[in-house]
Formats: C-alpha cells, sequence, structure tokens
C-alpha cells in the first residue's frame, strides 16, 4: 500500500484540512478548560489532590473532552469531504480505498490524542503536586490516545453510515456511556469510556484504588481493538461501496 | 413508434431509444427491456446497457441504452433530466438500480483500477478551497500513481490555461477558474475516457472558446469525450454526436442533423426569398407536400410536410410559377428547435 | 409563425417577434403583512424541528431523542403501577437532571437545522425582502426551537403527572393532594427550555455549517458544565462555591429545585447558594444569548 506515495498523500492533504478549520480552534479551547480548572484548584489549595486529579481526569477529559473532541474532528475528517462534495476527487483515483479510511482514521486520531494528551498532561502537572504528577500523566495520555482511536474509528464509520453522524455519536456517549451505562451496569462492557478507564487504572499506580470499578488491561484492549477494528472494516467497506448524492 | 425513427442515424446505435418501450408501461412494473443489446454498444468504450437508477419513487434514469466511441459526444438535457444521475454511473461513483454500465468491457464501480482510464470533472462545485490549483493538480497527479506528477500537473495546467492563477488558493478563485482547476485534475493523467459534467459553467466566452479547442484537438487524438450541458448552443458547435435527456429517458441520440430529418411526424418550415413571393405562394399551397404557406416580412414561410417531398417539388413549382428563387434555406435545423421538440411531444 | 396557433388578444406582436399573453397579473388584493408571516415562518420552523414536512429520515433524530426524553417517566410509572410508589428514583424535580442531556442533544440537533439551512442555502435575503424584518426571523425561529424545546420539556413532565394520578387508586384525590404541581412545572420547563434555546441559537446563528454549531452548542454547554462542576467542587474555600453558578445545568438544576422546593443534589447542597440566584443566573444567560442572536441577525450579510 502507497508504494506510489498515496497514503502519504492523503495524510498530508488531510492534516491540512484538519489544521486549517475554525473546529480547530473549538478543540483547543477545550483542551484549555482542564488546565484552567487546574489552575484554579491549586490556587485555592484544596486538598485530596490525588483524588480530586482523578476527578478532573475521569470527570472533565475522559467523560466529556475526549468524546466530545475525538467525535468533532473525527465526523469532520471524511466527513466533511462527503458533506462538501470533494470525496469525489479521492473517488476517481486508482487508490484502494482502505487508504483513505486509514488515512482519516490516522490523522483524527491523531489531533484528538494530541489537543486532549496534551490537555491531560498539563492539568494533571498542575494539579497533582510532588512526584507522583508524571506517572499520572503518562497514563492519562495514553489511555487518552487509547480513546481517541477508538472514538475516531466510530466517527468515522459512522459518517459513511448517516448524514447525522455527529449527532448520533454524541447520542451513544452522553445517552450511553454517560446515562445508560451509570444505571445498568452491565453495559459498560460495550462502553468505549470504560475502556479508556481501565488502560488508565492499569498504568496509574494512584488510580485504582479512586475507581469504584474498572475493567482489566487486557479486556480494555481487546475490547477496544475490535470495536475500532470493526468500525475501521466497516468505514472501508461502506466507502467502497460508496455512492455519490444526486442531491447535494 | 418505429415509422417515426424511420431508420437508424449514422453512428447512433439502432436501439438508442430503450426508454420508448419502457413508457407503455406504468411505472410499477420491471423498468428493464428484453430487448437484446446491440452489438455495437456492447463493443463501444462507453457502454450503457438497459440502465434505470430510482432513488424510492422518483426514477431518475429510466432504462436507457447507448454506446459512446471516440470523439465528443454531447449529453444535452434540461435541468433534473438525469443527466449527472448518468455520468456519475458512468464514473463509476453510482450503481444502477438496473442494468449495466460497461467502461471498455468492465462493468463500471467498485474498481479503482478503472480511473487510470477516466477522468471526471464533477458538476458540483466542491474543491480543497485550501490548495493552490497547482497543489490540486499536483495532489490529483500522485494520486493518480503517475511517474512524474511534477511535469503531469504543470501540462495539465498549461492546457486549461490556468498558469496565471495556478499558486492562488482555490478558495478564491472565480467560478471559470474552478472549472479550469476540474478539468486539470480530470485531465493530469491523460486519460483515454473523459466526463466532463456541465464543464463550461461560469466559464467566459474566451474561457469557453479555449475550452471547445482543446476538447476537439483531445477528440481529434482518439479520445472519448462525453460533456453534459443544458445549453444547445455549446452542444451543437462542439459535438458531433449528441444524446438528448428528457425526464429520465433518452430521447434521441445520434447525430443531430439526421435526427431532425428523422421527424417526420412535425412539419418543417423553411424560409424563401424569390422574386414573386405571392406566385410562389399560390403554386406551393396547390402541392401535397406543403401544409401552409405565409407571407412574413417580404418572406415566404412554408410548413411542408416532410423534407424530402418538399425538396423534390420546390424547383418545379418555381418554375411553372416563372419564379425565381433568391434563397431557400430550413430555417428549424439548430438544435435548439430539434430539442424543443423532443421535450414538447 | 404558426397559423393553427390561436391566438390570445392580449398578445402583443410585430412581424419578427410577439410576445404572449401567458395570463400572469399582478396580486391586487389585501396582503397579510408581518403578523401573519411571521406567524407562518413560526409554525413551519416548529414543523421542521421535529421533522414535519421533511423526509423520513430527518425525523428519526428528534423524534427518537423525543421518544428518549419520555423513557424516564414511562419506566417511573411502571414501577410505580407494580411497586406501588415505595421506590421513586424518578421525581418531577429530578427529571430535567435525568434527561437534561437528551434535552441538549435534541437543542444541537434542530437548532442548526432551524437557522442554518436558511444561511447554507444563502435564502435570507429572500425572507428579508419581504414583509418580515430581520428581528421578526430571529424572534420566529427563537418562537420555534423554544415552543419545540417546551414540548420535549413539559410533555414527559405533564405524562408523569397525570400518570401518577392514573396508577393510583383515587385519581382525582391524588390530583387534589398534588395541586400546587403544576406550577413549578411550567416554571421548571419554562426556565430550562429558555436557557438551552437561546443558547443554542445564539451559537447556530452564528455559522451555516451544521456540524460546527451542533458542535459548538455541545461543547460550549459541556465544557461549562465541567468547569462549574470542577470549580465547585474545590473543597475548604469559600468562594469556589459560586462556580455552580458557571455551569448552565447546575443553573437550571437550582432553579427548579427552589421552584420545588426541595434541597438539591450533594453540589447544590454545598454552594448554598440562595435559590433565587439561579432564576437570576439562567435569566442572565438567556438574556446574553438573545442579545448575541439579535445581533448577529442585525448585522448577518443576506
Amino acid at each position: 500500500m502507497g508504494r506510489d506515495g498515496t497514503l502519504r498523500q492523503l495524510l498530508v492533504l488531510t492534516a491540512r484540512q484538519a489544521l486549517g478549520r475554525r473546529r480547530m480552534l473549538l478543540a483547543l479551547l477545550a483542551a484549555c478548560a482542564p488546565v484552567l480548572v487546574a489552575a484554579i484548584y491549586r490556587i485555592a489549595g484544596g486538598g485530596e489532590y490525588e483524588a480530586w486529579t482523578a476527578g478532573l481526569l475521569n470527570g472533565l477529559v475522559v467523560t466529556t473532552l475526549l468524546p466530545l473532541v475525538a467525535l468533532i474532528v473525527g465526523t469532520s475528517v471524511l466527513g466533511g469531504e462527503v458533506e462538501d462534495g470533494t470525496i469525489v476527487y479521492l473517488l476517481v483515483r486508482p487508490i484502494p480505498r482502505r487508504e483513505i479510511v486509514l488515512a482519516k482514521l490516522a490523522v483524527g486520531t491523531a489531533v484528538t490524542a494530541v489537543v486532549i494528551g496534551a490537555s491531560a498532561v498539563v492539568a494533571t502537572l498542575v494539579s497533582l503536586p510532588g512526584t507522583a504528577g508524571p506517572g499520572t500523566a503518562v497514563a492519562a495520555l495514553a489511555s487518552v490516545a487509547w480513546g481517541a482511536l477508538i472514538y475516531s474509528s466510530i466517527a468515522i464509520a459512522l459518517s459513511l453510515l448517516t448524514g447525522h453522524a455527529l449527532i448520533v455519536g454524541l447520542a451513544y456517549v452522553y445517552i450511553w456511556e454517560g446515562v445508560v451505562a451509570g444505571l445498568f451496569t452491565g453495559t459498560r462492557l460495550v462502553s468505549v469510556h470504560q475502556y479508556v478507564l481501565g488502560v488508565a487504572a492499569a498504568l496509574d499506580p494512584t488510580q485504582p484504588s479512586l475507581l469504584p470499578w474498572h475493567l482489566d488491561l487486557a479486556t480494555s484492549l481487546v475490547l477496544g481493538a475490535v470495536v475500532a477494528a470493526g468500525a475501521t472494516v466497516l468505514a472501508i467497506a461502506r466507502l467502497a461501496r460508496f455512492e455519490v448524492a444526486e442531491r447535494p | 413508434m418505429n415509422s417515426r425513427w424511420a431508420g437508424t442515424p449514422p453512428g447512433a446505435p439502432p436501439d438508442g431509444r430503450g426508454g420508448r418501450g419502457a413508457r407503455a408501461v406504468t411505472g410499477r412494473q420491471p423498468l428493464w427491456s428484453p430487448a437484446p443489446v446491440p452489438a455495437d454498444v456492447a463493443a463501444s468504450p462507453l457502454a450503457v446497457v438497459h440502465v434505470g437508477r430510482w432513488y424510492g419513487n422518483v426514477v431518475a434514469v429510466n432504462d436507457v441504452t447507448f454506446g459512446i466511441g471516440p470523439g465528443v459526444t454531447g449529453l444535452l438535457g434540461p435541468n433534473g433530466a438525469g443527466k449527472s444521475t448518468l455520468m456519475h454511473m458512468l464514473a463509476g461513483l453510482l450503481p444502477p438500480s438496473s442494468g449495466q454500465v460497461l467502461v471498455e468491457g468492465r462493468p463500471a464501480g467498485r474498481d479503482p483500477a478503472l480511473y487510470r482510464r477516466i477522468g471526471l470533472s464533477p458538476e458540483r462545485d466542491a474543491a480543497y478551497e485550501f490548495l493552490t490549483g497547482r497543489e490540486f493538480a499536483l495532489l490529483s497527479a500522485r494520486l493518480a500513481r503517475l511517474p512524474d506528477p511534477d511535469a503531469a500537473a504543470r501540462r495539465a495546467i498549461a492546457l486549461v490555461d490556468l498558469e496565471a492563477a495556478a499558486d492562488r488558493q482555490i478558495g478564491g478563485y472565480s467560478k471559470g477558474m474552478r472549472q479550469r482547476a476540474k478539468l486539470a485534475a480530470a485531465l493530469v493523467h491523460d486519460p483515454p475516457i473523459l466526463l466532463l459534467d456541465e464543464p463550461f459553467n461560469g466559464m467566459d466566452p474566451r474561457q469557453r472558446l479555449h475550452m471547445m479547442d482543446l476538447l476537439r484537438r483531445m477528440a481529434a487524438e482518439g479520445r472519448v469525450i462525453l460533456f453534459s450541458s443544458h445549453i444547445l448552443e455549446e452542444v451543437e458547435r462542439l459535438a458531433q454526436q449528441v444524446l438528448v435527456m428528457v425526464a429520465g429517458r433518452l430521447a434521441a441520440s445520434g447525430d443531430y442533423r439526421a435526427l431532425r430529418h428523422l421527424m417526420t411526424d412535425r412539419p418543417h418550415t423553411f424560409l424563401l426569398r424569390t422574386s414573386d413571393d405571392r406566385a410562389m405562394a399560390a403554386g406551393l399551397v396547390a402541392e401535397d407536400a406543403v401544409l401552409g404557406v405565409q407571407l412574413v416580412d417580404g418572406a415566404l414561410d412554408v410548413r411542408a410536410a416532410d423534407y424530402s417531398s418538399f425538396t423534390r417539388v420546390v424547383a418545379g413549382v418555381a418554375r411553372r410559377a416563372g419564379v425565381t428563387l433568391y434563397e431557400l434555406r430550413p430555417t428549424d435545423e439548430s438544435l435548439e428547435s430539434v430539442f424543443a421538440y423532443l421535450v414538447n411531444r | 409563425m404558426n397559423p393553427e396557433v390561436s391566438t390570445p388578444p392580449a398578445d402583443v406582436r410585430t412581424s419578427s417577434g410577439s410576445i404572449y399573453d401567458l395570463g400572469y397579473q399582478r396580486y391586487t388584493g389585501p396582503r397579510l403583512g408581518r403578523a401573519y408571516a411571521a406567524r407562518s415562518l413560526y409554525a413551519h420552523g416548529l414543523a421542521a424541528a421535529f421533522g414535519i414536512g421533511r423526509s423520513t429520515r430527518s425525523k428519526v433524530i428528534p423524534m427518537g431523542l423525543f421518544v428518549i426524553a419520555l423513557v424516564p417517566a414511562v419506566i417511573e410509572l411502571g414501577i410505580a403501577a407494580l411497586a406501588g410508589g415505595i421506590l421513586q428514583p424518578v421525581r418531577l424535580d429530578n427529571y430535567y437532571s435525568l434527561v437534561g442531556t437528551v434535552m441538549l442533544l435534541f437543542c444541537a440537533a434542530v437548532a442548526p437545522e432551524l437557522v442554518g439551512r436558511d444561511q447554507r442555502n444563502h435564502v435570507l435575503s429572500l425572507y428579508f425582502s419581504r414583509a418580515l424584518d430581520r428581528r421578526d426571523y430571529a424572534l420566529a425561529k427563537f418562537g420555534a426551537l423554544l415552543t419545540a424545546m417546551l414540548l420535549i420539556a413539559l410533555v414527559p413532565e405533564f405524562v408523569l403527572y397525570l400518570g401518577s394520578a392514573l396508577v393510583g387508586a383515587d385519581p382525582i384525590a391524588y390530583l387534589r393532594a398534588h395541586l400546587d404541581q403544576p406550577g413549578p412545572i411550567l416554571a421548571s420547563g419554562l426556565v430550562t427550555s429558555l436557557e438551552v434555546a437561546t443558547v443554542a441559537l445564539a451559537i447556530a446563528a452564528l455559522t451555516p455549517r451544521r456540524a460546527y454549531a451542533t458542535g459548538g452548542i455541545v461543547a460550549a454547554w459541556f465544557i461549562a458544565d465541567g468547569l462549574g462542576t470542577l470549580v465547585a467542587s474545590v473543597g475548604d474555600v469559600a468562594w469556589t462555591r459560586y462556580g455552580v453558578l458557571l455551569s448552565p445545568s447546575l443553573v437550571s438544576d437550582g432553579a427548579i429545585r427552589w421552584f420545588f422546593g426541595t434541597g438539591g443534589d450533594e453540589i447544590l447542597l454545598r454552594a448554598d447558594l440562595p435559590g433565587w440566584w439561579y432564576l437570576v443566573a439562567a435569566l442572565v444567560y438567556s438574556g446574553a444569548a438573545g442579545i448575541v442572536i439579535l445581533r448577529r441577525y442585525s448585522r448577518i450579510p443576506a
């Protein structure tokens, strides 16, 4: 694949698309929120640093910002091209459809992981004094990257399945993961949120005691990989059968 | 039905009006036609065989069959006639609901390798606004896996006369410049088959002439070029062959002059200037081949039953009446009248 | 040219050209004016909010979210019918903390449809060249969105309220005992809807693109929510309790608890602010968003 550098071309194109857009500003603004809160917290000098930092990471970063940014970026990298009609210029080229999907997935994941990961790392280092900071920050970065990959793959598949990809994705995250998984604990097994927390808990020495319940590392990795791979395969299959809409 | 199409126009597939048969059938019944595929259609570089496409209850393309060979073919029809749907099906971007679309004998679609042979300029004015024209051509060349993409991009930009604007972002382009950028991308890999959906939209007259010239040259090199338009003048000036689509059906195909001659159920009109219009009119009215004569502005407007019988008798009438003929010309040979005829039937 | 064509009497014709009278006439009757135009735009917007008059595919999201907003009420009535009201996990005063997200998503889906399409298709100039002026347009669209939000807010509440009466042995006695409820129900529905609708419409009016608008609405809401909640949960410091006023959903929740006279959850109890503060905060948010909307529409290039 990409023996003529076509994958690289797609990556560069997608990166320019993603970074040049106004929604990038939105994502950066979102990334500032946890840092701001952490700063307020340190200035106010509230105690229980570890519990509060875990609350910041689990509550704001992983529960809200990560899926939000991943869905916004993920539905725009490919969905934006579908909406604008520029996808045609990629489809009329002799390149395998998987290259298009993989390039979009790579850029979407990278953008989300960098923006939210950086936000998580900085917020952790600001709010956690002493030596516990770096370990928690690394765990946060790894789990955010893992979540970015899974959410991005879902977002890309959704953007090929429905014209309302963003709202459907948000409904999954905030209704299913946010409300239903809170009430019916069994549904946690099909919650990306839990795969992210599972990775964080396994890597972070302070977290396990702070979470009431979490998946173990292996389960989080396997289930997350199944979801990401399934969504990506679905997206590639959909793109291969993509029908250019007659009416915009 | 066949009497109207007495004989097959040169170059047109014998069954070029597949939609005819389906017309008598109600919409609920199958739209495919049992008629066999003519051999010359199947052998064409671009073949559309009993193709239908519908969206829910809306039929966009209805049992269309034709083949296109080298040269420029114009796809003509009013807005909403199904031209873009047909273009997308030919480009393999939309599967037909029924029938088959063949590009060089292979089914279009699901085969990215086909895009080495096809160049498409879509109708929609979509663009990567943040790229410059040159970058867009270069990206297209690289994605086409060309050995020397830089040279190909340069050549394409030069062909469409976009050099002056090539280093500006497409977002700031005028409509005409966007069209040329799309064309450059469609041409960049030098494809033997070109599908151009409304390529002249938004171009100024000078660019239009330049582009027509370019397409004529490319056709002369043996390329298959299909372009769509709802502007008759463009098709008339550029295309040797026309396909006329009306409401999803193929209303006519072939050389438009030949088509015009086939439409015997509608009177042909001629303009005559003579030395004595009234005497000539009196003589003409006596002929069976003449349906009506009108004196208009110092000339005779004659409606004839059909082309050949009128042209046979007109000289004899003039001689008998002792009238000198100054001018005789058909007034409805333009594509406009062919089209109006097909649309209004 | 064609002698068989019957010529309408009003045709203008010369030897080389003719203009046919196709029967077009100038409308000379009474005109219905601004109020009627605004009402039509409002009614059309309200129908469009639920996808009525649009394709089936555009009905799925709003209708689906509406149904989801009803689910807790139905579950509660089921529990009440089977278990006799011993447990009351879903109550009138905590309903919005359960379905607030659903309402937000509904609004984030609907608001961009209401105002974004007209910008996307460049038809605002067509509206503004009619009897409607810019403010009428903004108010009609806002009215449609607010009505839609009131429906998704109040229908489940009244289903729960009236349903609770009907599952009991004596509905009349129940209603008589709970006569004080409709007031808080209406007030809390109005405050919640007003806050969501104004904030969402202000963001949606800023961009023609649906994805930006939807993402912007949800992001602004949740980020403000997270900020407020986290700041308010910084313990041992007096001033951080005002953080609850940063969170739009805590603000409306506080106002609702005040209407119903119930205590509220942990974070509101800790903040311990007077109930009317929340109402004022909600109105301040709505007012600020309203100003953004009107300013946007007074300047938008049409």
